[in-house]
């Protein structure tokens, strides 16, 4: 997979800039460590960020195996682009851009090839991530029963899988990673009014699909408005 | 059900507004209408309660595994040539240690195996020879110091002395003494974390408690300071068991207690203790066979999955033999494993790998497949259980199996056919008249 280049600065950065975006986020200051071959401060860094980006790829392909490796790659691009990194933003945001461009050209690999289908319940295609899943699953032998902890944490999972890539990208990244509209753009290359736009769809379309428990904390039934999974996909 | 009076506008104005996204005077004018609209207030408050049900999802948990591999990854991407000389030079002593003579190793025996290097694994043979014998188990019971186990690597290897069946059978008695198993179990009790996090980094010695310090110390000790048969057959358990869990090692690596060139050793150990195993399957039942590597392939970190790829060249077909009889699920983990430690070591093999051998459902097609991705004892496969397989293959999966080794494989495949006339081309005796279709539908 080719994700474009992973430090696309919008402009260059002086090197006033530089040491104050150094000052005010101590991983820009770690990375510039890191350009200057500091394998500690890479290492910090890895140790920092890894599971956040395992995270984020997770919302980008589902399985956790292929999140991984997806998200050691990025710390590849990390390692092989620091000759090049400008702290022009956070680090943050520039490690979540590399992740985003990796995580789309790893979903548009996928669409253009057909795949070993898994069966496995970690496998969970984000494509094939069906609405009508969650209304039965994992409790759709007892639809009106109370869900337990473990069971309203898969059908959020499932509830979140089933919005569409974007949406759940710019969920992951403003709900897990707190990043302002503006940094979300960045990394996700579009723009604030897009986000803002993404990110109202991803509210208004987890509230159709956990509409079930927020009234009455039951695993959701067929909900007719759950049938319609246009609505939950991206534009 | 969306109140189709709410506009997506109105929503965006919501969702910005639960995001801290408006500015102070868009986010006075929502209060406000807020107050005065309870619809408002209502739409507000599902909004904001779906978000909350996120934090019932999991969180991902950091993984020194991860951290690890990627360091390794880097250190290898270096040496292939992705830095300038001054930077790699810093990186690579940073990463120096068990890391990167571990890839290196393990990036020098994947070339050897795949181009079929035999200087190079000969140059190996070599290297190996000119270690100190951390597999030489009378050895153990004098090791002080790295100084005195280069004393001793001339002496003859005791675990090579036990060729012969007789003494092969004495030495592989089963069934320990009592007092020797218990002894066993406690080894195979250590927190397996702590045995991770010794594996992990050089300098976690240092973190242990001083509790598991004195006890990996005795540990060793009474290891290394014995030479009684009974002793010696603990040792082996202990070897055993350490393969099921590599954390062991460390009572082997603790006896010489130096960190700088304990993973260079245990490399060693590893060729040596797979060239004994190849060495002695031939003189023993597969029963033995069986029990023996069972719990070892079971484990699909083992360390001697790492003793085949190292001894790979060697005693392949008897090791398939073996192989063979051994469930699927089990030579799956087992070939995943070999598969991705002896290729490239690049993000996306570890899942290519598990995504195609959770595909299928048998041991041949296991190992073939695994064997597919790396190429790795594919000459030693009979030809037949290659064409059946490939001809599977071609009929139910070629439009999915996309790598490009798949393609070397099948051009191989098809070389053989036509040198083979007896087996090609839908002649053999016990394939079925669609497999000879298949065949014949391809070059």
């Amino acid at each position: 997979m080719n994700a474009s280049p992973p430090n696309a600065p919008k402009h260059t950065t002086s090197p006033a800039e530089a040491a104050l975006n150094a000052q005010l986020d101590p991983d820009v200051a770690l990375m510039l460590r890191v350009k200057n071959d500091d394998a500690n401060a890479y290492e910090a860094l890895l140790e920092k960020y890894h599971a956040r980006v395992i995270r984020l790829m997770i919302s980008w392909v589902g399985s956790k195996e292929h999140a991984e490796d997806l998200a050691q790659e990025v710390f590849l691009r990390v390692f092989r682009s620091r000759k090049s990194y400008e702290p022009a933003a956070k680090f943050s945001t520039w490690l979540f851009r590399i992740a985003n461009n990796l995580g789309n050209n790893a979903v548009r690999d996928r669409s253009k090839r057909k795949e070993f289908q898994i069966a496995s319940n970690q496998a969970m295609s984000t494509t094939s991530v069906q609405i009508e899943n969650i209304a039965t699953a994992p409790s759709g032998a007892m639809p009106t029963r109370k869900l337990d902890t473990s069971e309203r944490a898969a059908m959020v999972q499932q509830a979140v899988l089933a919005l569409g890539e974007r949406q759940r990208i710019a969920l992951t990244l403003s709900r897990f990673e707190g990043l302002s509209y503006q940094e979300i753009a960045d990394s996700m290359d579009m723009s604030v009014k897009a986000v803002k736009s993404l990110l109202s769809r991803a509210r208004v379309n987890l509230r159709i699909l956990l509409q079930p428990y927020i009234d009455q904390g039951l695993a959701p039934t067929q909900n007719p408005e759950l049938s319609n999974t246009e609505e939950v996909g991206d534009d | 059900m969306i109140d189709p009076d709410i506009t997506n506008e109105v929503d965006e104005l919501l969702t910005a507004y639960l995001d801290k996204e408006l500015s102070e005077s868009e986010r006075i004018d929502l209060q406000n209408r807020l107050m005065d609209e309870p619809q408002l207030r209502q739409r507000l408050a599902e909004l904001q309660k779906a978000w909350d049900l996120l934090d019932d999802l999991p969180e991902t948990p950091t993984s020194q595994e991860f951290t690890k591999s990627t360091l390794e990854l880097v250190a290898v991407g270096m040496e292939k040539g992705w830095e300038d000389p001054a930077s790699t030079q810093t990186f690579a002593k940073r990463f120096s240690g068990w890391r990167l003579i571990a890839i290196l190793l393990t990036l020098g025996i994947g070339i050897g195996l795949l181009g079929g290097a035999i200087s190079r694994i000969r140059s190996q043979n070599e290297e190996l020879e000119q270690l100190n014998a951390i597999a030489y188990l009378p050895g153990l019971k004098a090791i002080d110091s790295i100084q005195d186990l280069q004393g001793i690597a001339d002496v003859e290897d005791l675990l090579f002395v036990a060729r012969t069946p007789e003494v092969f059978d004495e030495r592989m008695v089963t069934g320990l003494p009592m007092e020797l198993n218990r002894r066993v179990e406690w080894i195979r009790e250590l927190s397996s974390s702590q045995q991770s996090i010794l594996w992990g980094h050089d300098q976690q010695w240092k973190r242990l408690t001083p509790e598991d310090r004195i006890g990996y110390s005795k540990l060793a000790d009474e290891v290394a300071h014995h030479s009684d048969r009974e002793t010696l057959l603990l040792t082996l358990s202990i070897l055993s068991s350490m393969y099921e869990d590599r954390g062991n090692e460390i009572l082997l690596l603790k006896a010489n207690n130096d960190v700088s060139r304990r993973d260079r050793l245990r490399h060693a150990f590893y060729r040596k203790l797979g060239e004994y195993y190849f060495h002695n399957m031939e003189k023993s039942d597969s029963e033995f066979l069986r029990d023996w590597f069972r719990p070892i392939f079971a484990d699909p970190t083992s360390g001697l999955a790492r003793a085949f790829s190292y001894s790979g060249n060697m005693r392949k077909g008897a090791l398939r033999q073996s192989l063979l009889e051994l469930p699927p699920e089990t030579i799956r983990h087992l070939m995943t494993t070999v598969a991705v430690e002896n290729g490239e070591p690049q993000p996306g093999l570890t899942a290519r790998a598990r995504r195609i051998l959770e595909g299928v459902d048998s041991t041949d097609q296991a190992i073939l497949l695994a064997e597919s991705i790396e190429d790795i004892w594919l000459r030693d496969l009979e030809f037949e259980t290659i064409s059946e397989v490939y001809q599977k293959w071609d009929q139910d999966t070629r439009d999915e199996f996309d790598l490009r080794t798949f393609t070397d494989l099948k051009n191989q495949i098809r070389r053989e056919l036509r040198n083979r006339p007896s087996l090609g081309g839908g002649t053999s005796g016990n394939r079925s008249s669609s497999d000879r279709g298949s065949s014949e539908r391809n070059p």
